[in-house]
């Protein structure tokens, strides 16, 4: 109820703002400026191009002269804008990564030795070592799971966005989720967690 | 509020909480002041439009992709129309005259094949509106023959026999009282007149038809 009501207001500041109200984007902002941009720190592993893409995205909500569509969310859509820019820059760069998911699939065959679900898990809080396991997912699992943590959309959200079956999505969160566990749970055998 | 979660969804919210706790990027306020100072200019540069691209905007939502191109195809549908009963015009019936019905030199009108004019002189007999050219011409001889022989292009033009046959008629009744009347010299110097006003024309099978007709 609360993340609907949200979302509603979400589309009203974005009309005021088309219609002139400066401090209607500026809210607009404010709510999603820090989940985007840590999506995108997530995603490309690089301040500097998160940064690049990160303004990129709202210059393209500033530009643009859309209104917020009732079948579209705003926050879907700001960032599938923001996937959009990251795909084109890692095309200039002549980036490739679908063949990782295959891969790593075959890893989601093994047994999965991380603690069982009945026992809290004991996380690695090492930023590096968290952006490195990150790192280790293919990146449509990693964009599904920052997209989860951080823009806080639901799966079939997720799926919208990044126009996918919904079980797809449901797949990628799990497997994501297994890895990055075993990577954290594994590292932190070796800290002392708090 | 975690009752009701799998021991798995637990974990998993778990990581997902942790990640959010961990991962403390923020951009920085240069970047925001950029940003926000895009999003004020935007602003002000909407105020400047003029007040009917504002209106369309509103009308439309902001989306004019879809409705301008369907306005677009409607004015393009309504110009074609448009054009279409604009060409569909009747063409004058002459070429060159802008009023058939003037008193306009009948230099401008130039008999067909002398093959039609038999059968038209008897429609054309009895013809009263001719007269009036035929009057016309009478007053101004000179110029139509002047104007005859300098510009031969007008033969070519679409001409009116029947405009032609009530031109000629009563010269040519002229002519056979003449000859009928003895008076030959003069009905010879008519004929020659009317060969020369009218080179496209046949004067003497023009007048033999008019004699047997008589009879």
């Amino acid at each position: 109820m609360v993340t609907e009501s949200k979302t509603i207001d979400d589309g009203a500041l974005l009309r005021r703002y088309r219609q002139g109200d400066s401090d209607a984007f500026a809210q607009l902002y404010e709510r999603h400026r820090l989940g985007l941009f840590r999506f995108l720190c997530g995603l490309c592993g690089d301040a500097t191009v998160a940064e690049e893409i990160f303004q990129e995205t709202w210059l393209s909500v500033v530009r643009s002269e859309t209104v917020q569509r009732e079948a579209v969310l705003f926050k879907t859509w700001l960032y599938q804008i923001a996937r959009n820019r990251l795909i084109d820059h890692w095309r200039k760069q002549g980036k490739r990564a679908s063949l990782q998911e295959e891969y790593d699939e075959q890893l989601h065959g093994l047994e999965d030795t991380t603690p069982g679900p009945e026992q809290r898990l004991h996380l690695s809080q090492d930023k590096q070592r968290l952006q490195h396991a990150l790192d280790e997912l293919p990146e449509e699992q990693r964009e599904v799971f920052l997209l989860r943590a951080h823009a806080d959309l639901e799966l079939h959200e997720i799926a919208e966005l990044t126009r996918t079956p919904a079980e797809t999505v449901k797949s990628r969160l799990r497997y994501a989720m297994q890895k990055l566990r075993r990577l954290l749970v594994d590292s932190a055998a070796e800290e002392v967690s708090i | 509020m975690t009752d009701h979660q799998s021991p798995a969804d637990d974990q998993a919210q778990q990581l997902l909480e942790h990640y959010r706790q961990q991962h403390d990027h923020q951009p920085s306020a240069a970047m925001d002041a950029r940003i926000l100072a895009a999003a004020s200019a935007m602003v002000k540069k909407h105020e400047s439009q003029p007040l009917l691209i504002r209106v369309q905007q509103w009308l439309l939502g902001g989306s004019t992709g879809r409705w301008s191109i369907a306005l677009g195809s409607l004015a393009v549908v309504g110009l074609a129309v448009g054009l279409v009963f604009n060409t569909m015009q009747p063409t004058p019936s002459t070429y060159d005259s802008p009023h058939p019905v003037a008193a306009a030199p009948a230099l401008q009108r130039y008999a067909e094949p002398q093959a039609d004019s038999a059968p038209l002189q008897r429609k054309r007999m009895e013809s009263a509106p001719a007269a009036s050219v035929i009057a016309e011409m009478a007053e101004a001889p000179q110029p139509v023959i002047e104007a005859t022989v300098e510009d031969k292009s007008l033969a070519k033009m679409a001409p009116s026999a029947d405009a032609i046959f009530d031109e000629l008629l009563p010269q040519l009744k002229q002519v056979i009282e003449l000859r009928e009347a003895g008076e030959t010299e003069q009905a010879e110097e008519q004929v020659k007149g009317l060969k020369a006003r009218y080179p496209g024309v046949d004067i003497e099978q023009q007048l033999h038809a008019l004699t047997v007709q008589d009879k």
